[in-house]
Order: C-alpha cells, then structure tokens, then sequence
C-alpha cells in the first residue's frame, strides 16, 4: 500500500508542480498560433535537459517559438545564424590582449546564455558545429586555459532547413545523436494560417509575459526524474529500440536490408526521459504507453541510418518507427 | 691485270647486291586449303591472306554463296588484322568454309584484290588452287539396296515437355470430373467445409473464466491478473470488430472503437472505465480493493455480454432445419418400429 500512496503523493505532487505548464502554454498560445506539438517538444526538450533540432521549411515559426519561450521563463536568450565563414571562436568566445591591463582577456561569446537559438547548423562546417556540440555535451566552455559553466537551464534549439542541401555541411550522425529531439515542423492548418494573417496585420503583435523563473524549470526537472516508468513500459521502450536494430526478430524481415544502424542506447535513454517528461506535461506521475509513443518519432527519427536501398524505395525513418509502432504489442 | 680488276668487280657488285637489305613488296595475297582432296559434299577451309600498306585500301572478294560454279561458299568468316613485327604495313586474313558436290578436279581461280595507293589503282593476285573432289566408291558387285530412310533425331525435353503437360492437365480433368460426379451422387457439398471460427465472445467468456479460477488477484499478483483481463477484452475486440488492438494503447483502441460499428455507449463507458483502471494498476502501481478487482471482471463479463454477437437465423433456414429433425426423427422411430416387429415375430 506504500508504493500507492507514493504514486497518489507523486501525483498530487506533479499537479502542483506543473501548474506552470498551463501558463507556458497560454503564454505561447498568444503568439504562437497552432504548431501544438512544436510547443509540446519545446517543454519536453526544457523539462528532461535535452537539446532539440527542429527541421522545417522557412517561416513557421521556429524562431518566434524560440524566443517567445525564452521571454516566458526569464532568460537570456541569444541567436547565432550559422554561415559558411562562422569560426568556433565567433560562437564560444576567445583570448583578447587589453592594452590597458597588459594581459590577454576572455570576451565570451554567444554561447554563453540559456537559451541558444542555432539557426541553420547546417550551413556551418564541421569544426562550428563540433564546439556547438561539446559544449551542449559537456556544458562547460574552454577558452585559453579556464574552464567555465554554463548557466542553467541551458538549451541549445538548432534548425535546419530540408529544401536547401546546396552549401551546406550535413551534421554526422555521431553529433545528431546528441540532440534528444528532432522536430519535423509542418505547415499550419487553413484556420491557423488565417488566424496568422489576422494576428501579423493586426495594429499591435501580442507579446508573452514573464510567467516562469528559472528555477521553477530546475525543480520541474528533478520531479520528471522522478516519474515513476514501470518495468512494462521500460520493457516496450527497449522493444521498440531493439526493433530499429534488429527488425528481423520483431517480425519486420522486410526491413532487414533498409536499416544501416538503429537507435544507440542514447535512444533508449532519451525515449524512456521524453515519455517522463512528457507524463509530466500531462499531470500524470507515472508514464502510459501513450508517452512513449507520443515522442517516440522525435526521439528516433535522426537516430536511424537508411541504406541505399531504402531511400530507393522511398522509404523514410518515419514510415519504420510508424511500422515498428503497429507491430509492437502494447503492453 | 685487267681479268682480274675485272673479277675484283664483280665480286664487289655481288657482294653489294647480296647485303642490300631486303624490300619486299608492299602487296603480298596468298590462297591456301586445309586440303586439295575432299569427299563430295565435305567442308574444308579456304583462307586468304593479303599483307599490304597500314593505309592502302584494298577490296576482298565479295563472295555470296559460290566461288565457282563447282564451289559453294558455306560460311565466310571475320577477317582478322595483324600488324606485321618484320616488315611494315599489316596482315589481314580470312577463312572461308567451303564445300563442292560435283565430283572431280575443281579449279579455284586466282583471286583479284583490287587496291588504291598513290601510284594509281592496280591489282595482286593469289596463284590459282586445285582440289579434288572424290566420289563415294559403288560396288558394283554386290546387291542393289533400297533408298535409306532418314535418320530419327533423339528426343529432347523441349519436345517432350508440352506432351507431360498436357497429359497431366487431362489427367487433371479426368480426376475433377470423376470428383465432381462422386460428390453429386452423394449429395456432398464440392468443397468441404471450412470450420468456422469460434465466436469472438465464446472465447472471451471462456478466457475470462479461466481467469477466476485461476485467483491471480487472491495470490497477490494483481498487476498478472489485470494484464490477462485487458489481454482478453483486447483479444474479444479484434476477434468481434476487426480492430488491430493489441498494438495499440487504451485511448487509440476507445478512439477506433467509436468509428467502429459499435454503437452501445453504455457498453463503451464500461469498457473504457475497465480499461483505464488496468492501465492505473499496470503502470502507476495502484493496487486495487479486493471488491475492485471482483468488479473489474464483472464489468468485462458485462461487456462482453452486451456486445456479443449473436447471427440471426434465417426462416429458411430455420425450417429446413427443423424439417431435417423432423426426418430424423421418423427414421429413428420408424428403425424402432422395424425391430419391434421383428422381435413380434421371432425373427433372429
């Protein structure tokens, strides 16, 4: 009867805690029109300390969710656009001489804030998107000899854009791992578009209000870890990793020559992390079925290698995690 | 002195002449046979080979079908070009294969290449060739037989293949029609029929009754009992309603449920009540009251019961039914009747 008050407590627990949820969504919700799993992926990436690559055609939004969000949870907030002739050191920071003090100083760069907006990381070399990387990884910056922290909550929200492939630097996938989501931002629907038009030519753009300390993020943070994932839930996670290895033992032969290499145990890790964190979101202590398979595509997407022979056949990371989802029993 | 300033001369232009290197000549075609005697109507090979300047241009002879009137052309081969290593210019060579069926000595002509090269248009020859063709010795002595019949080809599998074929298809039809005719005359159906499924809610019911004896909630394994509960109503519905259940979670299967064909919202609310409640137990580590979990099968027999199909009989169908009893039963009493009277009368 102990494990049962416990999750009655973690529940009623979840339901004060959360209660800034609502209002990070009614704050987005008047600037943001639609775009509902983008909102959704955004609290997940902020509540499970992930970082999140959003991929979509220009103008939808991306930026302004962003920054909107940024402006709700009082922080700092700093946009690099990625170009060709972008160097690591225009990104993290680097040594300059003072003239005045007679020794060589640390002037930090963008980096160093809570929310990164990295817009377009494809079009930057490798070598800009490494110390992006490291720095998302490790959460500490190295400029000379210091070593510094990043502050927390701090988030890294890189796009990319799908249409344009001419100039641009593909992330390996050793460094899209590292992203927990991948967002795939479609268009809006008629009514959205048409609440858009009304909203951009309005006389006043709506504004978001400060609503969230950092803080609150930090606490929201811990309680996510403590979501409770029962053994049946964990045993359908790994199922559908497994799957995107392994698809001849979960009876999809016909994927057997299509997968290069399936989800790592960052998958796993991450897959079991979103569901809590996306529980959360939902008031609940404990993570349903439902959970995994809301940011199961998100968590996988970008972690499935396609062969040759499956991009000649069309066949995309989407339709296998849809597949993988509709043969796997539910537990 | 003179004689010998005389023989001192010649020997020199002799010697001259003999170390002069040799040129020979730019155009060289030769004619050769495998044979100069064939058997009538045997084949044998006629190859010419030209050398001539790398860029001279020089016509072979056009030959169809016959080199002379005697001389039939069989097949003409592709010529083949070498460069000469010795001498400059190259080599082109090619085979012809020839036959004659009249008997007796043959002459192949000299054959004429025409060439074109600076110093105007002229022609090399090769040196004409004989062959001679024998004829098959008769003996004269012996007896006079009969014209030979031709000779009978091995039969091959191409041959064969359609006559098996064939064969066995009529062998086939043979067997239907037989078949066929067996079934009519014992007035059986021609497939036999398939057995049919059991109903969906014969096999819920019957799950669902094993999990009572089972006491799983008794023993203390209540998430094991939920799980076979929500495993059985999961199974009921894609065995009633054709849903893809299993792989899908509580809110998907309510969601398909209500584009499905049911239409019972009481029974809907039931099942989604039941459902739900599982899903508290399996993941979020309720662990019910004893009356719950009695109420929780309750409620699955109740659902099942409600939604069960049930096929409606036909008054056909129901008739001929009935008429089929009926005759039973005549029979049985009629067999009944046949033996009491032989009882009657003492028969063994």
């Amino acid at each position: 009867m102990d494990q049962t008050v416990n999750v009655k407590e973690l529940n009623e627990h979840i339901r004060n805690e959360s209660s800034f949820v609502d209002m990070i969504n009614m704050e987005m919700n008047k600037v943001i029109v639609g775009q509902k799993h983008l909102v959704e992926s955004l609290l997940v990436g902020l509540l499970s300390d992930g970082h999140i690559l959003l991929e979509g055609v220009p103008g939808l939004a991306k930026t302004l969710a962003i920054s909107t969000l940024s402006g709700i949870v009082d922080t700092r907030f700093n946009r690099i656009q990625f170009t060709p002739d972008l160097l690591p050191a225009d990104l993290l920071g680097t040594m300059i001489y003072s003239q005045q003090k007679e020794e060589f100083m640390v002037k930090k760069g963008p980096i160093f804030t809570n929310f990164v907006l990295a817009d377009e990381i494809n079009r930057s070399p490798a070598k800009v998107q490494s110390a992006l990387l490291e720095a998302m990884q490790e959460r500490q910056i190295t400029i000379g000899e210091e070593t510094f922290k990043l502050d927390q909550p701090f988030l890294v929200l890189a796009t990319q854009n799908p249409i344009e492939q001419e100039g641009t630097y593909p992330l390996p996938e050793a460094q899209v791992d590292r992203f927990m989501l991948k967002v795939v931002i479609d268009y809006p629907q008629l009514e959205e578009e048409k609440l858009i038009v009304r909203q951009n030519l309005a006389r006043e753009f709506p504004t978001a209000n400060q609503v969230v300390q950092p803080d609150d993020i930090l606490r929201a943070r811990g309680i996510v870890k403590e979501v409770y994932i029962d053994e049946k839930i964990e045993k359908y996670i790994l199922d559908i990793v497994f799957a995107t290895r392994y698809p001849d033992q979960y009876g999809l032969d016909h994927f057997g020559g299509m997968i290069n290499y399936g989800g790592s145990p960052r998958a796993s890790i991450n897959l079991a992390l979103a569901s809590k964190a996306y529980a959360f979101i939902k008031r609940r202590g404990y993570v349903i079925p439902e959970d995994v398979r809301a940011v199961c595509h998100d968590v996988l997407r970008h972690r499935i290698g396609l062969s040759y022979e499956a991009e000649a056949e069309n066949i995309t990371s989407e339709d296998i995690i849809t597949e993988i989802l509709n043969t796997i029993e539910v537990p | 002195m003179y004689s010998k300033v005389l023989k001192a001369g010649f020997v020199f232009v002799f010697l001259s002449l003999a170390f002069l290197p040799l040129r020979g000549q730019p155009y060289q075609a030769e004619a050769r046979l495998d044979s100069n005697r064939i058997r009538i109507g045997d084949q044998i090979h006629l190859y010419l080979t030209l050398s001539q300047p790398e860029t001279a241009r020089v016509e072979f002879p056009g030959w169809q079908q016959r080199i002379t009137p005697e001389v039939e052309v069989v097949k003409s081969f592709p010529r083949d070009t070498v460069r000469n290593n010795q001498r400059e210019g190259i080599t082109i060579r090619q085979k012809y294969l020839i036959t004659s069926f009249d008997s007796g000595a043959v002459k192949i002509p000299s054959v004429s290449f025409l060439y074109k090269d600076r110093q105007g248009v002229d022609s090399v020859l090769t040196a004409p060739l004989s062959l001679y063709v024998e004829t098959v010795r008769v003996d004269t002595t012996g007896n006079i037989f009969g014209i030979k019949g031709p000779f009978g080809a091995p039969l091959s599998w191409a041959e064969l293949l359609p006559w098996i074929l064939g064969a066995l298809a009529l062998g086939g039809i043979v067997w239907a029609v037989i078949y066929v005719l067996r079934r009519r005359k014992r007035k059986e159906p021609l497939l036999k029929p398939r057995k049919p499924q059991e109903p969906a809610h014969v096999y819920a019911l019957r799950e669902l009754d094993r999990l009572k004896v089972d006491r799983l909630w008794q023993n203390d394994q209540v998430k094991a009992y939920y799980t076979r509960l929500t495993e059985i109503l999961r199974t009921y519905l894609w065995m009633r309603y054709s849903i893809k259940t299993l792989e899908r979670t509580t809110e998907e299967i309510l969601s398909s449920l209500q584009n499905s064909e049911m239409d019972d919202q009481a029974a809907y609310s039931l099942l989604a009540d039941n459902l739900r409640f599982a899903d508290l137990v399996k993941f979020a580590r309720m662990k019910p009251a004893p009356q719950e979990n009695e109420a929780a099968l309750q409620q699955a027999y109740d659902f099942v019961h409600t939604t069960k199909y049930i096929p409606e009989v036909k008054e056909e169908e129901q008739q001929e039914q009935e008429q089929k009893e009926g005759n039973a039963t005549e029979q049985e009493e009629g067999q009944e009747s046949t033996q009491d009277n032989k009882r009657d009368h003492g028969t063994p």
